[in-house]
């Protein structure tokens, strides 16, 4: 409630200092639209225009290759961390994968996946992938070494330690990744539309960019703004569900 | 219930059989763990056996090897040389029939008492429904019915503990190894929990190779007691305990308890100096 109320009080000082900024100082529209100008924007754009649109594109690509991403991630780096010998074959590649700018790769993806949804949600899909796998790998392979003797000794089978110690000891790490992803998603998706898109909120930007239309620059980055917030808000709250027995749980069951 | 009755009655009517076939044997065993620069010789040539429903208890100094034998006992480790056996067979790894108890509780942080109770029976495939009911009498034996549906988090670590232990017997095994199991409590719940384990022993009636630092602990718990040496680690002294059971708090001051325990004390010391 106190944490709400601060917030509220830090967001109207800023926007009454950018509201009184632009008047003071005279600063062109062209250049930095005063915080009214945004508002005006969103409404027109929400309610007569065609952010819906865009935003579902955005949205649409976004989820998409957040999920292919992440979850080829989470199964490749499971079978990794689990099998020394898909590690010799498959880690090499991964490595130089990773090595490279993803976002040196987006025309390429263009060329091969087209101008529609495809090549983004790839591009999306490919930007997530490292943190995820990463961390995938990372927290399987930090599970407590006293848990996995304690499943061995009592006859508990591999696949049974995997379920039921691998993962839940993994969850913590993995669910980091896939907090990392949502923010990285973003940026896949509006990378891919800048190069080539008729459509999303990263076309918008280039679209307003060309008119200098900072209002609508703006409003669209405000509304990519809340998508992010929203995604990790929603990640945050099923972490906190799912991995509700949290670090010291454990560390407090062996004082 | 029946279990209950039937290991009560065992109790109040004592028939020592001679034993034929002891439950472990251990024959010249040694255990040399490899390393870069010079390998450890944790025990050598150790030579033990283990009768049906006795409580022995181990006692050495730190690093003798107590850790190892009850590793090697639970089919975790190899020998290098020398043969374990359980039930006349040499065990080769970890068995359906062996418990065993950690330092740590080693509980699962994400399941609760009951689930964690259940996971042998759940590993080994057991009936859900008796497994389950086993779960509930054993956490009604160690005390902790009402905290059953309570993540480790939430317990103390005695509380923890005994959940450990409930999780030791719920297969039904009839080796219980317990590696210091008592070492991270405080001392009043360490009393405590010793009083108690002779209970749920008393009830159960299984094996148990019981690993403490703590001479009082040993003698209190202990049907014998194996006093092992360092450098490298071998068996010292083999000691009958003669007193008679259910023991109390106020056994402690009993004169057989107060001399076994100081000459247990007085060997212990010179074994300290030496190693
Ligand atoms: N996994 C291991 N690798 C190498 N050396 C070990 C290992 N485990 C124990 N040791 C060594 O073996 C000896 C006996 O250890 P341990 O069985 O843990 O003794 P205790 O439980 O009596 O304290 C020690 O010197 C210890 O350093
Ligand atoms: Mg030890």
């Amino acid at each position: 409630m106190r944490s709400a109320a601060t917030a509220l009080l830090s967001a109207t000082v800023i926007i009454a200092i950018w509201h009184y900024a632009i008047i003071w100082f005279h600063v062109p529209n062209y250049l930095m639209p005063a915080p009214g100008a945004v508002v005006e924007a969103l409404k027109r754009g929400y309610i007569a225009g065609e952010f819906w649109k865009h935003l579902v594109f955005t949205l649409k690509s976004t989820l998409l290759g957040y999920v292919t991403g992440c979850g080829s991630a989470l199964l490749i780096g499971a079978a990794l961390a689990e099998w020394p010998a898909v590690e010799r074959l498959v880690m090499p590649y991964i490595v130089a994968l990773q090595s490279m700018p993803k976002v040196a790769l987006a025309p390429l993806i263009i060329v091969w996946f087209g101008f529609g949804l495809e090549s983004k949600i790839v591009m999306v899909a490919l930007i997530c992938f490292f943190p995820m796998f990463v961390n995938t790998v990372a927290g399987l392979r930090q599970t407590d070494p006293t848990l996995i003797e304690m499943m061995r000794a009592y006859s508990g089978s591999r696949w049974r330690t995997f379920v039921r110690i691998k993962v839940p000891a993994a969850a913590g790490t993995i669910f980091a990744g896939l907090q990392i992803a949502v923010v990285l998603s973003l940026i896949g998706a509006i990378v891919a539309e800048f190069i080539s898109s008729t459509e999303g909120l990263g076309y918008l930007i280039s679209a307003a960019s060309t008119t200098l239309d900072t209002s609508v620059m703006f409003a669209a980055l405000f509304s990519l703004a809340a998508l992010g917030i929203t995604g990790s808000a929603v990640v945050r709250s099923v972490h906190r569900k799912l991995v509700f027995w949290g670090k010291s749980a454990s560390a407090a069951a062996k004082e | 219930m029946k279990g209950v009755k039937l290991a009560l009655s065992t109790y109040e009517a004592p028939s020592p059989q001679p034993v034929t076939n002891p439950l472990l044997t251990a024959t010249g065993v040694s255990m040399v763990y490899p390393a870069r620069r010079g390998s450890t010789t944790a025990l050598e040539n150790l030579n033990c056996t283990l009768d049906e429903a006795e409580f022995l208890s181990i006692l050495g100094p730190s690093g003798c090897g107590k850790s190892t034998f009850l590793r090697l006992a639970a089919g975790l480790l190899q020998p290098t040389s020398g043969e374990l056996t359980f039930r006349g067979r040499p065990i080769q790894g970890p068995g359906r029939d062996t418990g065993i108890v950690f330092q740590q509780p080693t509980l699962l942080p994400w399941a609760t008492a009951i689930k964690n109770v259940m996971l042998p029976s759940e590993n080994l495939g057991l009936d859900r429904k008796d497994s389950l009911a086993r779960a509930h009498e054993l956490l009604r034996l160690v005390g902790l019915s009402a905290y059953k549906d309570l993540y480790p988090g939430e317990m103390s670590g005695g509380m923890c503990q005994r959940v450990g232990i409930a999780r030791g017997l719920a297969h039904r095994p009839s080796l219980l190894l317990m590696d210091e199991p008592f070492a991270a409590l405080d001392a009043m719940t360490r009393e405590h929990m010793m009083v108690e384990l002779q209970r749920i022993w008393q009830v159960q009636r299984c094996s148990v190779i019981f690993i403490t630092h703590s001479i009082p602990e040993a003698v209190f718990l202990s049907d014998r007691i194996v006093v092992m040496g360092a450098r490298p680690g071998r068996v010292v002294r083999d000691i009958n305990v003669d007193i008679p059971r259910p023991r109390t708090l106020a056994t402690m001051s009993d004169s057989r308890f107060v001399s076994l325990t100081r000459d247990l004390r007085e060997l212990f010391t010179d074994l300290v100096k030496i190693g």
